[in-house]
């Protein structure tokens, strides 16, 4: 195996340097010009035109795949050379997956994977530079199918987006060739031109995905509940979507259960965990009415399957007579409850580890009274905290933004209040759950009897 | 990507690391990655000073708890010295203070020896 010498590098790094190559004149007239390119190939300023149009129309088409299959193509055309193909980056497993192909298709039926730092593309992406093989053989590549095939020189270049390695692309040849350092030129900006691509199309692709998930799991219409009304909001944070969401359901004892939860982290990720935190927790529900139970179990099952994660969960469990709500809370912001004609006041609700966390003393519950026209507000960080002010500031403005009034009304109150002042990276999910003043009650229900508490 | 490279000092084998005035989804992994390496040097103990933070995510949340978590498996202790800071309030809300202990300053946790001896930090898994 042979790296290039350092002043190829050199030029193979001013090329592939991620700065420089989006800006890069393609036109024939700088290219002319160009020392990097100038020389061997004569034909090198079409060639690369050539490459970005594929890149550029893939683009606007948003299908990382047909970009990556046109790009090979056009790569192994360019470089006139038997194979190509692109590796990307599986961060979680830490291995090069084969996505595309040319004169290797195999290597993506097959879904080769190439550990990083082993292989040729394992090198390629740990050196972060073009690697050169002249000499093809089992100790300097790893992929049975690029010996099978009987590939004598290999190059490759890494896909860099942001300064990290997103992937590999090489390209190789049946006969025995020695790649020049004009080759490794090509062969970066090409992998330049890829990388910016599947960066965007990925992240656009998980920004949208994570909506569409999102959207699926926030309930549109909240359940009917005699005596009770809702409403909620869910907005996404300006820069991705997060891991926010809220619930509510009924057991088949008829008891109303009502959750608010945020997913540490954001984007496809975090929302994928809500989405299974979410599921979990409705069926822990039907397993035990103890809240405080539901959250230990849903924090096994963290715990377990999903190591990494870590969330704030509050869960409600009103009793039949909406007289009193349950509340276990892991970690999560206090609930605020306005009763009727007096101020929203932070609720003394006993708050403990947050879930992902090996706890240290047993989860309680509080309980507290629900009055006939008493507020129940929940809610995420993204409404009440900045990076301006304490948070307990922020606590302050949302019980003074709240009227013991119909739900929907208390909601739009306090988005306008708070929405403003928040942070815009961050999402927010706000429910309100109200019971119906004791003169609207329905017949049947049993009059007020709610304690202190 | 802002590499941010914290401030390390040490006190015999206590590591005492000073967090920056804001710790969120930017830095949060870059901040965990360091505070790994400084307890991957086989401290007694970890002292991290947010005493000047005043904004901390939930990201930040989840690197503190896994360098306590990492700390805790090679018998290292991971504490936090909040002073005033807001960060105390999140701290407390999240319930991260049932599991990490709790000072006012640097000085403070310096000079408070461990409640228990290395040989059981096992958390209660």
């Amino acid at each position: 195996m042979r790296l290039l010498p350092e002043d190829d590098r050199r030029s193979g790094r001013a090329v592939g340097s991620p700065t420089l190559a989006p800006h890069l004149e393609l036109d024939g007239v700088s290219f002319a010009g160009s020392s990097l390119l100038s020389g061997p190939l004569p034909d090198g300023a079409e060639r690369l035109r050539d490459l970005q149009s594929v890149t550029d129309a893939a683009l606007s088409h948003l299908d990382p795949q047909a970009l990556l299959d046109a790009l090979v193509d056009r790569v192994k055309d360019a470089l006139e050379a038997d194979t190509a193909a692109v590796l990307l980056l599986d961060r979680e497993h830490g291995q090069l997956v084969a996505t595309a192909a040319n004169g290797l298709e195999e290597e993506v039926r097959q879904g080769v994977r190439i550990p990083l730092g082993r292989g040729f593309a394992g090198r390629v992406a740990a050196e972060r530079r073009p690697v050169i093989i002249d000499q093809v053989d089992h100790t300097n590549v790893l992929n049975p199918i690029l010996l099978a095939k009987g590939v004598r020189s290999l190059i490759g270049a890494p896909l860099l987006a942001d300064g990290e390695v997103i992937g590999v692309l090489h390209v190789g040849t049946l006969s025995p060739r020695r790649f020049t350092s004009q080759d490794a030129d090509l062969l970066q900006l090409a992998a330049d031109r890829a990388a910016l691509a599947v960066q965007s199309l990925t992240s656009q692709l998980d920004r949208a995905s994570a909506a569409a998930l999102q959207r699926s799991l926030v309930p549109s219409a909240l359940p009917p509940v005699n005596g009770l009304q809702m409403a909620a909001r869910y907005v996404p944070g300006s820069g991705s979507i997060g891991g926010d969401w809220y619930d509510v359901f009924t057991l088949p004892s008829g008891e109303l259960c009502a959750v608010i939860g945020d997913v540490a982290g954001s984007g496809l990720k975090a929302a994928v965990i809500m989405g299974r935190l979410r599921s979990a927790l409705r069926a822990y529900a039907l397993e035990t009415t103890d809240p405080a139970d539901v959250l230990d179990r849903l924090d096994i099952k963290i715990r377990h399957f999903e190591p990494d994660a870590m969330a704030t969960v509050l869960y409600a469990v009103f009793d039949h007579s909406l007289d009193q709500v349950r509340i276990s809370s892991a970690g999560h912001l206090p609930p605020i409850i306005a009763r009727q004609g007096q101020p929203a006041v932070v609720a003394e609700v006993a708050n403990d580890i947050l879930l992902g966390v090996a706890a240290l003393k047993p989860r309680q519950v509080t309980t507290l009274s629900f009055p006939p026209g008493a507020l129940l507000c929940l809610y995420t960080d993204g409404l009440v905290e900045s990076r301006n002010r304490p948070i307990d500031d922020g606590i302050a403005r949302l019980c003074a933004a709240i009227t013991a009034g119909e739900p929907d009304v208390a909601c739009a109150s306090v988005m306008g209040a708070m929405a403003e002042d928040a942070l815009p990276a961050d999402d927010i999910a706000l429910l309100m759950l109200r019971r119906q003043p004791a003169g609207l009650a329905e017949a049947g229900r049993l009059p007020d009897r709610a304690g202190e508490l | 990507m802002t590499e941010q490279g914290l401030d390390v000092t040490w006190s015999g084998r206590h590591a005492i690391v000073t967090m920056p005035a804001e710790i969120d989804l930017i830095n949060a992994g870059s901040l965990g990655d360091q505070l790994s390496a400084v307890v991957s040097e086989s401290p007694d103990a970890v002292t991290v000073d947010m005493t000047a933070t005043t904004f901390c995510d939930s990201a930040g949340i989840r690197a503190l708890v896994r360098a306590h978590e990492q700390a805790a498996g090679s018998g290292a202790e991971l504490r936090l010295a909040v002073g005033d800071s807001p960060v105390r309030r999140i701290i407390q809300l999240t319930g991260l203070d049932q599991i990490l202990p709790i000072y006012h300053d640097v000085r403070q946790s310096l000079t408070t020896p461990r409640a228990r001896p290395a040989s059981n930090q096992e958390s209660s898994m």
